[in-house]
Parts: C-alpha cells; structure tokens; sequence
C-alpha cells in the first residue's frame, strides 16, 4: 500500500508529462498539417489560376480574331493570314496548334460553297466526312497553313459531336466555347488536345437573343489546343512534389484525362493531401486535380513531430523518474539510517563488548571545549563518582605529581606531531581514584577529528587498569634484587647501590664504608634446631640491623650468615670518617651480640621459643670515590673480617685503607661471642 | 424686387434640385462584370436576373458600361484592385466592407443541397461525418451558419472549389461531392428534374441575407456610390427589380426576395 502510494505522484507526473507531450506533439502535428494544407492550398489555388488565366489570354486573342471579321464584315482570307501572322504565335503560345475559320454552310447553300471554295484554288477542296446533312461548318481556313494529307481544309467539325455541342453553345451565347477532350484533325496521334469556338456574326444586326444569334451566324473562329503544349507554356513554377491532372467535365476517369504533370510516379505518401476544383473554362466544366507526392511533405512540412514526440517522452521519463527518487528518497534515507545504525549498534556493541571483556574504558575528549566523555568501565577503573561532562583539566588534577611531567611529555610530543591516523598516545601514569588511593593506568588515545588546518579537536582513547601488572613487576624486581629470606637487598642491588655511593663520594668528596659481617656461632644453631630456627635467626639480625643504619645505608644479606653493609657519606677525612665507621660498627656488634628469642611453631598452637646468643665478626674498609672497584673494596672488607675472626670473633676489625697499603692501620675491636640455648621457653 | 428676389430664389432651388435628382457621373466607361450563377446569369443564354438588371441599370444611368462574364474569384479581385467598377448579387462581409460598397436589391436565404443517399438531413450530421465533401464556388460567402460551416469544412479538407455552378451540379450527380449551397437562383434550368430527384434541401436557420450592387470603393468615390445607390433605390421603388425578379421566381418569392429592410 505505501510502496503503491510512493509510485503514485511519479505516475501522475509520468501522465501528466505525456499528457504535455502528447498535446504539444498533436498541436505540432495540426499547426504541422495546417501549415502543410496551406502550402497545398495556395498550390491549388496557383494552378487553378495559371489555367483560367493562360485561356483567358486565349480567348481574348480569339477575340482580336473575331474583332477582325467584325470590323470588315467579310471573310477575308489575306486578311486573316496576315493577322494571324502578327500575333506571332510562337514559344509563348505554346498550346495553340492551328487558329482557323469555320463557314456556317446550310445545306442549301452546300454547292454555292464548294465552287466558291475550288474558285479560291482549292481545286481538290471537299467537306469531310462526306454525305447529306442539314448544314456543315467546315474549316475554310487555317493558319498556319498546314500542310499534306493531314490538311483539315474541308473538315467539317459539326459532324462531331462533341466539336458541335461546343460550336452551338459558342452561337446561342455570342461566348466562346470550349469542346470536351478530342483528337484534333491536324495530328495523327492520339493527343489530348480541345478546340475553342467563338461565333462570327453578319454586321449591322442586334444579336440580343439566341434566335437572333442563330439567324445571323456566319462561321466560327477557332483555336484547337494540344493540352500538353499548352500546359507547357503555362507561366510560373508549379510547386515540387506535386501531381496535377486535369480531366474534361467533373469525372475523375482516363478518358476524361486530359493532362497529367507526373505519368510515371505514383508516390503518394500515406498522408496526401489530394483535391479536386472545378474549372468553368470558356463555357465548359475542367476538374484540376491536384494531389502530394511523398517529397511534398518532406520539402514543406516541418517534420518536427517525432523529435517532440521522442524528447517529450524521454522527458517524461526522466521527470518521473526524478520524481519517484525525491518522493522514495526519504524513505530510502530513512531505511539506510535504520540499516546503518542497526550495524552501527552491532559494532558498538561489539567493541563494548570487547573493551569490557578486556577491562578497558573508554574515553572522549573535546580539545576545544575541554569536555570529556567517560565510559562506565572507565569510572569503575577510577572509581569516580564523576559522570558524563568531566573535564580534561579535573582528569589532569587527578594525576600523581610524580607521573605529571611524564603524561605532559607523551600527549604533548602526540598532539604536536604531523597527522597520521596510524600514531597513537600511549601513556602510562597513576590516578588517584575517589577512595583517595594512587592505581597505574595505562591510557592508548588517538585524534579522530582536525579542523582544516590540521589541529586536533577530538581524542579518543581507551584506559587500561595495570596495577595488577605494576604489582607483578615490582615483585620480580624485589625477588632480583632482594634477600626472599629477609627481604635484604641481595648482592646485585649491592653492586648497584655501591657503584651509586661510589660516584656520589666522587662527587661530594665524602668516605663511604663497607662492612662485611659474619654471624659467629651461628652453624651450631641451624644443626641443633633446623633451617628454620637458622632463618628465625637471620631474621631477626636482619632487622637489628636494618635499625642500626640509616635509610640512605644499605644492609645486604650476602650469603649464609653473611652479611655486608655499605654506609654512605661519612665525612671529607679519613679518620673522622673511620672513626664514624667504626661507631656504627661498634653498634651493630652490639646489637647483634644481644641474646635471640626465636620462636619455633610447632602445629597450630604450640611453640618454642630457643634462646640463643649469638657474635658477628665484622671486617671494615672504607672508600672514596672511584680509587678502587667494588671487588677491591669488597675483598678488603672480608679480608678485615676474616682477620676479626681470627682475632677471636665477636670484633670488628678495620681494613687499611688499600689493599696494597699494608695492615698496619688496621684496628680490632675483640669482644667475646657465645651462644646459648634457652631450652624449654616455649611461648603458647 | 420682389419679383426678382423669388426669381433668383427660383433659380437656386432649381439649380439644388437638379443636383439632387442628378445621375451618376457617365464621364468615362464603366465596366460591369457578371458571373455565371443559376438565374442570374447563363452564359449559354446570355440571360438572367443579373444580365436585366445591368441592362436597366445601364439604361436608367445612360452611362456606357461595358459588361463582361468572368467568375467570382476574379471579380472581387478585380473590384478590390479597382479595375472594375461594378458587379452584381454580391453580399457584404467585414472584409468585403473595406473595399466594397454595396447598394441592396434583394435578399435571400441560403438553403444546403445534400443528396438523398447520403442519409444527412441535419446541417451537424453534415459537418459530423467524415465520408461527406461539400462543393463551393471560391470566394463565394453565405449568411452566418454556413459560412461557418464552409469554414469548418475547409479546415478539415473537405471541400471541393469550383469557379462556376455547373460542374459542381455536375460533382454532386457524380456523388463527388454530396452537398453544396445554393440560393434560390440557383435552380439550374437544364438539370432541374435530375438534381431534384437525388437530392434534398435543408434551410440554414439564418436571416436573409441582402444582395446587391457591389462598387469599388477604388474606382468610385462615396458621392458616385451615394448617386448609384440612389438609383438602386429608385429601380426598387418603381418596381422595376421585383419585375425582373417576378420573370424568373413565382410572384410570392418574388415579392419576398425584393420586398427586404436594406440595411442604411
């Protein structure tokens, strides 16, 4: 129903278009015809004319011919020769074959005639055909004179028919008269050909009436025509692409032709136009019947109806069709926008679906407006209350001090960088989320809309919760660089931190100390109650020594009951510095020195506390700047241990300054070292 | 004085009379043109209405008119050029009416000759059915309807022209054409029975039409048409055109053609 309607309005154009063409074609076609008609008409008209005048001309010359009997009141026969010479009947009258004179010869006066006749030298002269008849007419005279057997002399045209009926009408009416179609005497073929009467009358008489006509009538004179020549020297141009025929009376049939312009071509175009007028030549009926042939209408019509007819159409189409596409557009769009957005869902979905099962949130920042559009994810990773319409300077607020100048760096070096969809911002910094706790984010942002110039309006970006993974690698990196028993730092950090002490007393000129300790009695412990009561015991040295140093100092758990501690920044000169070191060391024996109360569990509940006391034998070197490796410094420092051992544990004894600088500067602080078992403290 | 004053008074009005009852101006020859046409004029007889009233006319004038048959066509043509001064039965039309001046005579109706056979007995079944050709004499006008209807029909390529009556009384025994118009002179002397037997009259519901004297306006100035008009008017005064009218119509059509309100 709705599709029907959507076509209805381009039909109706489509209709009414064709409707248009339709009647600017038909309108074309009649102006087409009219235009066409006209042409033909005034064709008609033309030849109609040319023929009425062209016999007019004639029988006003025949006029002149019976002026010149009426003038003389006789039958002149030089006369007649010389005016008939004047004419000059040449090319222009074309159509006139002989003009002659007929003498009225009732039969009583036949033999009078015929001696007058011989007189005048026509010893052979005879009234053709031959026999009685109640009058003849017969040619006494024709100019030129023709010549031979085929001279009409004699011939006497009221024995025909059809010269009679035109020589009566031409006596009773004073007028000249035409006969029907015949064969003239003079020619030997059949040629179409008419003869003109006009009577010759005694002079001095009122010839007011037929009777008075008939009683006073002398001859004739007369013209006899072929109709082709006379048709021939018709004056103008008959148009092209026409036929004429003229047909004697009013009957169309081909004895009655008389002249016909076009024998051999009978092309007539589907839409001839054909016409017939009726002529009243000198008393007689001619029908002209003039009709088109093909190229007629292809010279005069416009011939413009089937280019209208073709583009009107054409037209139409393409207007209905234009029609139909802005009727059916907006549903067209309407389908599309449903089609794209249904997959615009999909895809959104999709991605939704494929942030959320990654965890990722994803968020929109206006560059120009500073707005900013969160995901949902994106506030749960943060754990803001913040909804749609945060801001990037809030956003900015909430970043650790520390991370600012890295996260400025990134987006800055990003933004400024030439476009290229294929770059993107990765940033990884920590949050403060809306407990007040720091969480790592890793944020990937990319422009996704410039203005003209290039610059960035819009970024968009996904962020990513990685505390998990920061936690990960802040594991593996306290289990490569620390004592998993005491959680010291272990040999490498050592080597690290040393190298960094190194280059800090080589900055600031200040000693720095190591001191590498060995737990005294400690073996017996571990065989007695275990490793673990072994462990107990490091631990807990450990942390007697993490308290005995400072936080810029480094205490390491070297191997065993090994342990080595750097001290850092001691003083410009070597003996402040020494004696300084030797404080610390003294302190730390000290420490060390104090009885153990390790706790042993047994089960859930139950426990035992051993009691144990236990040494460290300490050996100390000091260093400055760069002047010997680590090893140097390291080998010093047990060596000077090894000599407290020696020494009687429980002692710190000082390394000399170098290695090759001899022992003589080394100092020992002996102090006696035991251990006991405090058997049965077995805490609950 | 007294005697002289009504004597000179005398004088003028004569002088005024005699310029009023004056003739037309007979100073050089006059040409008359009839057309062949029924009654008015037969070329075979020399006669007809038309040939007695010039002959009356040229006699009540005294002016030397030579008189010359021609047709229709050729004869407007000729009194629009001003070559000819005068013809005869002509009727008015706005176009006429610019070159034209006419003095009425007699008034007529026109009445449709149609064929028995072609079943047509109403003016619209004529113009209605595509089959029928009316026949007309060229430049010829009728009254209102059926001028319309020779108009209507020559639009559409149905009729056939002729310069003459008798071919197309000829054409409509032939069934060439299957009507023509005709007015009540028409009757044609040799073929009356002939016609009257294939064919039918239908009269156009229109008033008479006035026929009369046509004059150039080229060739006569408004004074000579005034004084040629004047003797129009006295020929149908006296009677003299319903007697020519009363020789070739029964005294009642006579009476009824030349009995007319002319127009002024």
């Amino acid at each position: 129903m709705t599709r029907l309607r959507l076509l209805l309005l381009p039909l109706l154009i489509l209709a009414a278009a064709l409707s248009i063409t339709w009647l600017v074609w038909d309108h074309e076609r009649q102006s087409s015809r009219k235009a066409l008609r006209s042409q033909f008409d005034f064709a008609l008209r033309e030849a109609s004319s040319r023929v009425d005048q062209r016999m007019a001309a004639y029988e006003q010359m025949l006029r002149g011919v019976q002026g010149l009997f009426a003038a003389s009141g006789k039958m002149d026969r030089h006369s007649f020769r010389d005016y008939v010479g004047s004419l000059q009947l040449d090319a222009n009258f074309a159509g006139i074959e002989a003009i002659g004179v007929a003498e009225w010869v009732p039969a009583a006066r036949y033999s009078a005639h015929l001696d007058a006749m011989r007189r005048l030298g026509g010893g052979a002269y005879a009234i053709r055909p031959g026999g009685p008849r109640d009058a003849f007419a017969p040619v006494i005279q024709v100019e030129p004179r023709a010549m031979g057997d085929r001279s009409p002399l004699g011939f006497d045209p009221w024995s025909d028919p059809v010269r009679r009926l035109a020589m009566e009408k031409a006596r009773d009416s004073g007028m000249p008269a035409i006969t029907g179609k015949t064969q003239l005497a003079l020619d030997n073929e059949a040629q179409p050909g008419f003869v003109m009467y006009l009577p010759i009358f005694e002079r001095g008489y009122a010839l007011s009436s037929v009777s008075a006509r008939r009683d006073h009538l002398v001859g004739w004179v007369f013209a006899a025509f072929r109709m082709q020549d006379l048709m021939a020297s018709l004056y103008g141009e008959q148009l092209p692409g026409l036929k004429l025929a003229i047909y004697d009376g009013v009957d169309a049939s081909a004895a009655a032709l008389l002249y016909q312009s076009d024998e051999l071509s009978d092309r007539r175009s589907p839409s001839a136009l054909a016409a017939n007028e009726y002529l009243v030549v000198a008393g007689h009926s001619w029908m002209l019947s003039l009709s088109t042939r093909s190229d007629f209408e292809a010279r005069y019509g416009r011939n413009s109806e089937a280019l209208i007819a073709v583009a009107g159409t054409g037209l139409s189409l393409l207007l209905a069709l234009l029609a139909w596409m802005l009727v059916t557009g907006r549903a067209r769009a309407t389908r599309l926008a449903i089609t794209m957005t249904r997959e615009l869902r999909a895809s959104e979905q999709r991605w939704g679906f494929a942030l959320e099962g990654a965890g990722d949130g994803v968020w929109d920042w206006n560059l120009q407006t500073r707005e900013t559009v969160n995901s949902r994810r994106l506030q749960e990773i943060v754990g803001a209350d913040d909804h749609d319409g945060d801001s990037i300077d809030r956003w900015e607020q909430r970043i650790h001090p520390d991370d600012m100048e890295k996260y400025r760096d990134s987006m800055q070096t990003y933004l400024a960088a030439a476009p290229d969809a294929s770059v993107s911002c990765v940033a990884e910094y920590r949050i403060r989320t809306g407990d007040g706790r720091w969480k790592w984010i890793l944020s990937r942002g990319m422009v996704v809309e410039r203005d003209a110039e290039g610059r960035p309006l819009r970024i968009i970006g996904t962020l990513t919760d990685i505390g998990d993974r920061k936690r990960m690698e802040e594991q593996v990196r306290q289990l490569a660089f620390h004592d998993p028993l005491t959680n010291l730092p272990n040999r490498r950090l050592l080597s690290d931190r040393l190298s960094q002490a190194m280059a800090v007393s080589q900055r600031t000129g200040r000693y720095g100390a190591l001191m590498f300790l060995d737990l005294d009695n400690f073996k017996p412990l571990n065989d007695r109650y275990g490793h673990e009561v072994g462990d107990l015991l490091l631990i807990e040295a450990a942390d007697r020594l993490k308290r005995c140093v400072r936080e810029i100092d480094t205490v390491t758990r070297f191997g065993g009951d090994e342990f080595v501690v750097m001290i850092r920044e001691l003083e410009t000169l070597s003996a402040e510095s020494c004696a300084e070191a030797g404080r610390i060391a003294e302190k730390i024996r000290s420490a060390l020195s104090q009885p153990y109360f390790l706790t042993i569990r047994r089960g859930a509940a139950a426990h035992q506390i051993v009691e144990h006391q236990c040494t460290a034998s300490i050996g100390l070197a000091l260093f400055i700047g760069q002047e010997a490796t680590q090893d140097d410094i390291l080998k010093r420092a047990d060596t000077a241990m090894y000599q407290a051992k020696v020494a009687g544990r429980d002692r710190v004894h000082l390394a000399p300054q170098s290695l090759f600088n001899g022992a003589g500067a080394a100092s020992t602080w002996p102090h006696s070292s035991a251990f006991r078992v405090s058997a049965g403290h077995d805490r609950p | 004085m007294t005697r002289r004053i009504l004597f000179f008074l005398l004088l003028v009005f004569a002088a005024l009379g005699r310029d009023a009852v004056a003739g037309p101006d007979c100073s050089r020859p006059l040409t008359l043109a009839l057309h062949e046409h029924g009654l008015l004029y037969s070329a075979d007889t020399d006669s007809g209405i038309d040939k007695d009233f010039a002959d009356e006319l040229i006699r009540r004038s005294g002016c030397k008119i030579k008189v010359s048959v021609m047709p229709r066509s050729r004869i407007w043509q000729l009194i629009e050029s001003g070559a000819l001064d005068f013809s005869l039965s002509g009727i008015t039309n706005a176009e006429r009416e610019r070159f034209a001046a006419f003095a009425w005579y007699f008034s007529n109706k026109y009445y449709l000759l149609i064929r028995k056979d072609s079943g047509v007995t109403r003016l619209v079944d004529f113009e209605r059915s595509e089959l029928f050709q009316l026949g007309v004499i060229r430049s010829f006008r009728y009254s209102e309807s059926a001028n319309r209807l020779v108009d209507n029909l020559l639009a559409s390529n149905r009729v056939s022209q002729a310069s003459g009556l008798a071919p197309l009384y000829q054409a409509l025994l032939l069934n060439h054409i299957q009507g023509m118009i005709i007015e009540p002179f028409d009757t044609p002397v040799l073929e009356e029975r002939k016609i009257r037997e294939i064919t039918t009259l239908v009269e156009f519901n229109d008033p008479t039409v006035a026929h009369g004297l046509i004059m150039s306006k080229k060739a006569l100035p408004p004074a000579e048409q005034k004084k040629w008009r004047a003797l129009v008017d006295e020929m149908r005064a006296d009677g003299s055109v319903r007697r020519i009218f009363a020789k070739y119509f029964k005294p009642d059509l006579a009476a009824a053609m030349t009995d007319f309100q002319a127009a002024p």
